[in-house]
């Protein structure tokens, strides 16, 4: 289900908004026990739009380019009339949201529906999506499989065919690691390009919200509605493509060290780059995490210790505690870092990385290898994510056509140029390179 | 000072109290955050070089 497909036939009286949105319901209630990716159905509203929907088409008026085209929410942003729980029953007391985050207003005023919430860590806190208490999502093409976090829900809603499109969050991979894991693209825009605004902070610093979607074709239409600006189509033969290596090609599995073998051979990328000290720069996207999301938290903290998921109240008392200069140095290190990746643009317009280790870690023995040894998953699957992270540029996780279970790599452009993402994405889906994996009925 | 001492005065300073069973795993969480603190440490960053606060990528 893609949705300019799905869009078309809407506008085109092909097939009804209602149609649809019930046929989506039907198939989160049919197979969501088993995954636990939607926190909240919003069946209500998502009928009410799709009939308003189906009514400006058949008087022949502009439903709008995603019209009819359901979406998923991280349960972090704003959805008017639902209490914002960011993945906790902190925040359960809390009035409900007057109105969408700007995000979801966008979708909304372009004719998509939003159909659910979806779950996450709590407060964003996470690889896994795993949360004390709305508890695990699964991977859809592999149950006994972690589905990657803080955005699981919504990148596993997509994978699972439960809708083409979905709103996450990514401050240190929250987008690129469960896209990656569950096959479908992801979204990290340029800090700052689309508004947080509506959406329930984690680390201010570093925040960043985008999308999931089930094709890169869908990608250029959802950031054309997100931003309000039309991408250019950049071409994209000549395009000089680098491979970032040391840190990022240390550590793979063999799966995923032989598909971007692969990927790299058939794109001829002769090209290595290496970052400087990129440990440095994951620590500091690390230290930056702990201190600004404890520091966020201390009140509640110092009130409410007890009503947190206990995995990740310890992991933000810890913040808190964090001596303030080491953040201000994480800082500094932070505009070191990125004046070394504008550097790395000198000789390239497209970096390609992997978004994870390799493909999703099993729920029962969550380890990934590292410096050849055992490491928690929870706690690493951000390795390749997190140092770029610090530095603010645009990544976008495209989903590699290999046999077996999903495996994602990350194409990183210089800020604000996602036009170039974009369609280089479209290039690969184009050639067969890259290809979303969705569950069909 | 233990990590625990440490811990308990470091939260005394933020007028936090840290309820006993959950000290374990926040000395284990801060272990791994001094751990990348003295990564941070290993590179030379200009004395003059301005924090990323206002940051524009």
């Amino acid at each position: 289900m893609r949705a300019i497909e799905l869009a078309r036939a809407i506008r085109a009286g092909e097939r009804s908004a209602v149609s649809v949105i019930e046929t989506c319901l039907d198939r989160v209630t049919a197979r969501d026990a088993s995954l636990n990716a939607v926190t909240r159905l919003l069946a209500e509203r998502a009928l009410g739009q799709a009939r308003r929907i189906d009514s400006v088409v058949g008087s022949g008026g502009d439903p709008g380019p995603l019209a009819g085209v359901p979406f998923g929410i991280k349960d972090l942003f704003d959805v008017e009339g639902l209490v914002t729980t960011a993945g906790s029953r902190v925040l359960a007391n809390e009035p409900p949201a007057t109105l969408d985050a700007p995000l979801v207003r966008r979708l909304v005023e372009a004719g998509a529906i939003p159909l659910a919430t979806t779950n996450m860590d709590e407060f964003a806190y996470g690889f896994a999506t795993d949360n004390a208490h709305y508890g695990l999502t699964r991977n859809p093409h592999d149950t006994t499989r972690l589905a990657g976090g803080s955005s699981g829900g919504s990148a596993a809603g997509v994978a699972a065919g439960y809708f083409p499109l979905s709103l996450g969050s990514d401050t240190n991979g929250s987008i690129r690691v469960p896209a990656s894991l569950c096959g479908v693209w992801g979204l990290r825009a340029t800090q700052n390009r689309l508004p947080t605004e509506g959406s329930f902070p984690f680390v201010a610093s570093l925040d960043t919200v985008g999308p999931f979607t089930a094709s890169a074709a869908d990608m250029r239409v959802v950031v054309d509605v997100l931003t309000g600006e039309t991408l250019a189509r950049v071409e994209t033969d000549g395009l000089r493509l680098g491979r970032l290596g040391g840190w990022f090609a240390a550590d793979l599995s063999p799966e995923m060290g032989a598909a971007l073998d692969g990927f790299c051979r058939a794109l001829n990328v002769q090209r290595e780059i290496r970052l400087p000290d990129v440990a440095a720069a994951r620590a500091a996207a690390f230290v930056i995490s702990a201190s600004e999301g404890g520091a966020l938290h201390l009140d509640r903290l110092r009130r409410q210790a007890a009503l947190y998921d206990p995995a990740v109240r310890d992991r933000l008392l810890a913040g808190a505690l964090v001596p303030a200069p080491n953040v201000f140095r994480a800082h500094k290190l932070r505009r070191w870092f990125r004046a070394r990746m504008h550097e790395a643009f000198d000789t390239a317009d497209l970096l390609i990385a992997p978004a994870v280790v390799g493909e999703a870690p099993r729920i029962e023995a969550p380890v990934l290898v590292i410096g050849g040894k055992p490491v928690p998953a929870r706690a690493n699957l951000g390795l390749y994510t997190q140092p770029l992270t610090l530095a603010g540029f645009p990544v976008l996780t495209a989903p590699l056509a290999v046999d077996g279970l999903p495996l994602g790599i990350q194409i990183v452009a210089p800020p604000g140029r996602e036009d170039r993402l974009i369609a280089f994405g479209e290039a690969l889906e184009r050639s067969g390179l890259a290809r979303a994996r969705i569950l069909e009925d | 000072m233990t990590p625990e001492e440490q811990l308990v005065a470091r939260a005394a300073a933020l007028d936090l109290n840290v309820p006993e069973e959950y000290r374990s795993e926040i000395m284990r969480n801060l272990a791994l955050i001094g751990q990348y603190e003295a990564l941070i440490m290993t590179v030379d960053l200009p004395e003059r070089l301005e924090p990323a606060f206002e940051y524009h990528p």
